[in-house]
């Protein structure tokens, strides 16, 4: 089985393709934009490493979000149209689950909580927290910087560890000096933001264990910035 | 020769099959989703709301013009997609959707040039030959051309300022018909005086062709404020409706007739008017340009108002025209908000 996988919400574009339990193929590019130029040049040199052509790929994963809005349309109407086409399986993940999944593949979590910072360019973080088993706890929300350390302190913690892992971990630091004594942080700051390599993984036992692919929806965590007209 | 046409650089998600074979061209499918009501409450379009609305609805829309049309993606010889001119965050998606669904089949990829979505559609209904004079009018656009052939444009004059449909929409909003009101106010304006209200006609004389519609907008204003509550509020709005919509229509005729003038100079024997376009759908700007044209020994040929409004057949359409030149688009095509139509074609 041949699972496609590719990210463009974060500050790099990815692509990876898993044969069966195998990651085959997988390349990461750094940039700020330019998403949409690069991301399907990038698939179709990975299925042409890989495959004779695209139908020899049976599942399309790709992220929902949350990320940079442009980022999650460029990933999402790719995937979009590859499924439409070729009538293939989507789909979509969390950015929090694909760090989550790197996470639980490292097997760096022991006794502790995992909480996914993201970093969002404003004053505020993405985040979710996941147990030990990689289970969400709560759902994917945005909370204001300077309201993190309450985040962190009000979460049910039995180990009073927390394990904080995602590209927003970095800025996060600067708001975590004032925490309580008792709030064990460990820092994973090497890995930033989802890759692709890990969309294949989880996008494969999702399709394991699922029966229906609805075209998966954007998680945006946030509105669009507009107001009303005056009546 | 069968190619699929996406569109959504602006509020209207839109996909389109369009065949050719031998001389005969048929529209196999033009599925239109407006996004008008999740506007409506704003008073204008919202990029982020209409790039949410697009991406959410890409997907049904791309399935049902395929199914309508009676065929599947591997029979297609081309796909074709707005690159730009328009709203980014839509022009994204369905670029996006219509880069990756030509990889899925390897099949050839164009990028197509909204603005000459417009100015093609013509020849997907008829035999026009270039080159044709066209007034391409619509919210986002105004402009004069002489459109000599395929990615060949001269540009005689635009806005300096407002879309004619844009002064249309805001004219309508302004006297309470909400957005987009430029409908309700084409129907107010039948039952009015056009000679009541003294209104300009702004660039009227001037040598070049371009257009300018705020000092319009701000005379209709004040019209508009000075109007007294009365039993004759209803006689007063249709009025002002009339006479703006007169005073619009002669001003673009106006500039169109310097754009003859011009397009006359360089090809003498030259006889067919376009006009395209959201706008070209206002019958009385339709019958005055049928009048100018006809003054000049010029043919009118305006599409119907649904192929005029933006849909996926036009852009299906131009794909076809580049296609049958052998020029296609490569796959990291960029998204262009911004894609004048005289600007040499970097395919």
């Amino acid at each position: 089985m041949k699972v496609l996988g590719f990210d463009s919400v974060s500050s790099s574009c990815s692509v990876a393709i898993l044969e069966d339990n195998k990651v085959s193929y997988s390349k990461v590019l750094r940039m700020e934009r330019g998403h949409a130029e690069s991301l399907v040049p990038m698939i179709n040199e990975a299925v042409l490493t890989t495959c004779d052509n695209f139908s020899q790929i049976d599942v399309v994963g790709c992220t929902v979000g949350p990320g940079s809005f442009t980022g999650v349309r460029v990933g999402l109407s790719t995937a979009i149209g590859l499924s439409v086409s070729a009538n293939k399986p989507l789909i979509g993940v969390t950015s929090f689950e694909v760090v989550a999944e790197r996470i639980k593949m490292t097997k760096k979590q022991n006794e502790q909580l995992l909480v996914v910072v993201l970093e969002t360019k404003r004053n505020d973080f993405f985040v979710q927290t996941f147990s030990v088993e990689s289970r969400p706890l709560d759902q994917p929300s945005s909370i204001q910087a300077t309201e993190f350390v309450e985040y962190l302190s009000s979460l049910k913690n039995p180990y009073n560890h927390i394990l904080l892992a995602g590209d927003g971990v970095g800025r996060a630091l600067g708001y975590v000096r004032d925490k309580p004594a008792n709030l064990n942080l460990t820092l994973e700051e090497g890995y930033g933001g989802p890759q692709a390599w890990d969309i294949t993984t989880l996008v494969k036992s999702k399709f394991e264990s699922n029966q229906s692919f609805p075209i998966p929806k954007p998680l945006y965590l946030r509105q669009p910035d507009v107001t009303k007209q005056k009546v | 020769m069968l190619v699929l046409g996406i569109e959504s650089s602006c509020d209207e998600t839109a996909v389109a099959v369009v065949s050719v074979s031998q001389a005969k061209k048929r529209i196999l499918s033009n599925v239109i989703l407006s996004q008008n009501e999740k506007h409506e409450e704003y008073g204008g379009i919202v990029p982020e709301i209409a790039a949410r609305s697009h991406l959410e609805h890409i997907h049904a829309i791309m399935r049902q013009a395929v199914n309508e049309a009676g065929i599947s993606f591997d029979e297609l010889d081309g796909i074709a997609a707005t690159a730009g001119p328009g709203l980014i965050g839509g022009v994204i998606v369905g670029l996006m959707a219509g880069k990756a669904a030509s990889l899925a089949y390897n099949t050839p990829f164009l990028a197509v040039n909204h603005l000459e979505g417009h100015a093609l559609t013509v020849r997907l209904l008829g035999d026009v030959c270039f080159p044709y004079l066209l007034l391409l009018v619509s919210g986002g656009h105004t402009q004069l051309l002489i459109v000599r052939g395929v990615g060949k444009y001269s540009l005689l004059g635009s806005t300096l300022d407002d879309a004619a449909g844009e002064a249309f929409d805001k004219v309508a909003k302004m006297i309470g018909f909400g957005y987009p009101g430029a409908a309700k106010l084409e129907h107010t304006a039948k039952n009015g005086d056009s000679t009541r209200f003294v209104l300009p006609r702004p660039m009227a004389g001037r040598p070049n062709c371009d257009f300018s519609f705020s000092g319009l907008k701000t005379a209709v204003r004040n019209h508009y404020d000075s109007l007294v509550d009365s039993d004759s509020e209803t006689k007063d709005l249709a009025d002002l409706c009339a006479s703006f919509q007169r005073a619009i229509s002669e001003t673009i005729c106006d500039r169109s007739q310097r754009a003859i003038n011009q397009y006359k100079k360089f090809y003498p024997e030259g006889n067919t008017f376009v006009l395209a376009g959201g706008v070209a759908a206002n019958k009385y700007l339709c019958s005055k340009i049928t009048n100018l044209a006809n003054e000049n020994d010029m043919v009118v040929k305006v599409p119907p108002s649904n192929l005029c409004t933006d849909n996926g057949a036009m852009i299906a359409w131009a794909g076809i025209e580049y296609l049958r030149l052998g020029k296609t688009s490569q796959l990291d095509f960029a998204p262009r908000p911004r894609w004048p139509l005289d600007e040499s074609i970097k395919k």
